[in-house]
């Protein structure tokens, strides 16, 4: 039997009385797995998104992540579990203090590695993510797309078993999308589970992953690839 | 290619971070100059209370009109008084003043010794228990025109003043460490907010609050270092010229060669106890603020 990685229990999040952004919504997610989260700009990918990596605590039923109880998650704790997880940002979350491949390399750092080991690490990484030769650069003189891979680069490092991406494919073009979108499925193949929040219904016809989409507040989990073939829409 | 900043939260940037070190350079200054002051007056009281034996001066006033007759009888007067008071039970030493054997911690009646009085100085031991009053009373049915000093009430009003003057000095030392405190909470804090951003991208890819707390306490260490340097060089510099200024007055109690060493230890400990007050405050600081949150 494979293991869960999330499970979602008759989850609800409210962030204002009356309109539930998430209501009762129930999934697992198996290891090892490619979900696509889809749904409208504002469906609440996002939100749903933050619920896991605990960047939002707000919500009513049960979250379960690799066997634990969030609820259960305090303290000290919230860095350990956030460090299980790799997560791209929407807005990248990079720091432009830092060089990229310092910004690759902070990961190791949070974990107690040296600067040296990290960057020996990130520059290994940086090949991977197309970002070869730019270890000096500043954030700020990279491009959207150069960006998000750099904040892929900065999730993955760890080598975590959960992957999040939120909108990792928002600020680019489609031929960078599809690219990007194969570097989560190259992670995939690896063992690692995956979650890759998109509005993009083109881009998700690319790999034949399940999608959890989010409809005013309801989560229902189709199957763009599948749905193409036989012409219906979810 | 771009030089980067290798702390991962870019600590130091403002302008007004130039300043810490000043600030901190003051904070040490003052401390020190306030424990300095402290032990060396604490010093100086106890080199003074130990010399310092002398327990009453008994003046006889000589009241005869002939000059020769005033020397005889006195003469006898003041061999009769310093016997009885070598009898006391408690006195170390009882001797005749003259000019030139006036103590400088007599000064005052030193300089009033004239031939129509007979002064004389008592030592008394520590647990000398002798009752001014009743023996001014019994001396006085022998001598008539006699009155005594008591050293003891004014030696404890100026060991009281001088006890007073070292209580506030460590007030004041106490008081600068708290100041301190407060201050490098607040620019601790002030840092907390300024690189809020930066810190809650720390935070959600899985830094500890103890390791945005060492980016504040390193930085704050490399502060004090320098904060330390200067306020330690302003300390040595001062504590020479007060050393220079004290010794050019010549007073008998001052002897600075004789706590040197505990001098020194005060002035190269108190920058590193303030660099470590500095670096701690740093931490709780940024600990208890994201403890709040």
């Amino acid at each position: 039997m494979q293991q869960e990685i999330v499970r979602f229990d008759r989850v609800s999040l409210n962030y204002t009385e009356g309109k539930n952004i998430l209501s009762d919504i129930s999934f697992s997610l198996l290891k090892g797995s490619f979900h696509y989260l889809m749904g409208a700009s504002g469906a609440g990918k996002s939100s749903l998104i933050k619920l896991i990596y605990l960047g939002f605590r707000g919500y009513r039923g049960a979250i379960r992540v690799f066997g634990r109880d969030l609820i259960n998650v305090h303290g000290d704790d919230i860095a350990t579990y956030r460090r299980q997880i790799g997560v791209v940002f929407q807005d990248f979350c990079l720091l432009e203090h830092l060089s990229v491949l310092d910004n690759i390399a902070l990961p190791l750092r949070l974990k107690g590695e040296s600067w040296g080991e990290a960057r020996a690490k990130g520059l290994e990484l940086l090949n991977w993510i197309g970002l070869k030769g730019l270890g000096d650069a500043s954030p700020q003189n990279l491009s959207g797309g150069q960006k998000q891979r750099l904040a892929i680069g900065r999730a993955v490092i760890n080598r975590p078993s959960l992957v999040i991406a939120d909108e990792p494919t928002g600020n680019v073009d489609d031929e960078n999308a599809v690219k990007l979108l194969y570097l989560f499925t190259e992670l995939n193949k690896r063992g690692t589970t995956v979650i890759f929040a998109t509005h993009n219904r083109d881009l998700v016809l690319e790999f034949p992953y399940p999608a959890l989409y989010l409809d005013q507040g309801q989560l229902h989990i189709i199957f763009p690839y599948n749905d193409r073939k036989t012409g219906s829409n979810g | 290619m771009a030089k980067f900043s290798r702390m991962e939260i870019p600590l130091g940037q403002g302008k007004s971070h130039r300043l810490i070190p000043w600030i901190i350079a003051l904070m040490v200054y003052l401390g020190t100059m306030a424990l300095t002051g402290a032990v060396l007056l604490h010093r100086m009281m106890e080199s003074w209370q130990k010399d310092f034996k002398s327990g009453f001066t008994v003046e006889l006033q000589m009241t005869s009109d002939h000059p020769g007759q005033s020397s005889l009888e006195g003469r006898q007067k003041q061999d009769k008084l310093l016997t009885i008071l070598r009898a006391l039970p408690g006195v170390l030493k009882a001797e005749a003043l003259t000019s030139s054997k006036s103590s400088p911690t007599l000064d005052p009646f030193g300089n009033d010794i004239k031939n129509h009085r007979i002064l004389i100085d008592v030592a008394l031991s520590q647990d000398a228990k002798i009752d001014i009053s009743t023996l001014e009373v019994d001396l006085r049915s022998l001598f008539s025109d006699i009155s005594i000093k008591n050293h003891q009430v004014w030696r404890e009003t100026i060991l009281n003043i001088g006890h007073s003057l070292v209580g506030i000095s460590l007030i004041i030392a106490g008081s600068i460490g708290f100041v301190s405190v407060i201050t490098i909470a607040f620019i601790t804090h002030s840092g907390l907010i300024i690189h809020e951003k930066v810190i809650e991208i720390l935070r959600l890819i899985g830094a500890e609050d103890r390791f945005i707390a060492k980016q504040f306490q390193t930085y704050s260490l490399k502060m004090a270092m320098k904060g330390r340097i200067i306020g330690a060089f302003l300390s040595i510099v001062t504590y020479f010229t007060m050393k220079y200024k004290l010794q050019t007055l010549i007073l008998d109690f001052f002897h600075p060669h004789q706590y040197e060493t505990e001098l020194w230890f005060v002035i190269l400990f108190t920058p590193l106890f303030m660099m470590a007050i500095v670096m701690l405050s740093a931490r709780m600081t940024v600990i208890f603020s994201m403890r709040e949150e």
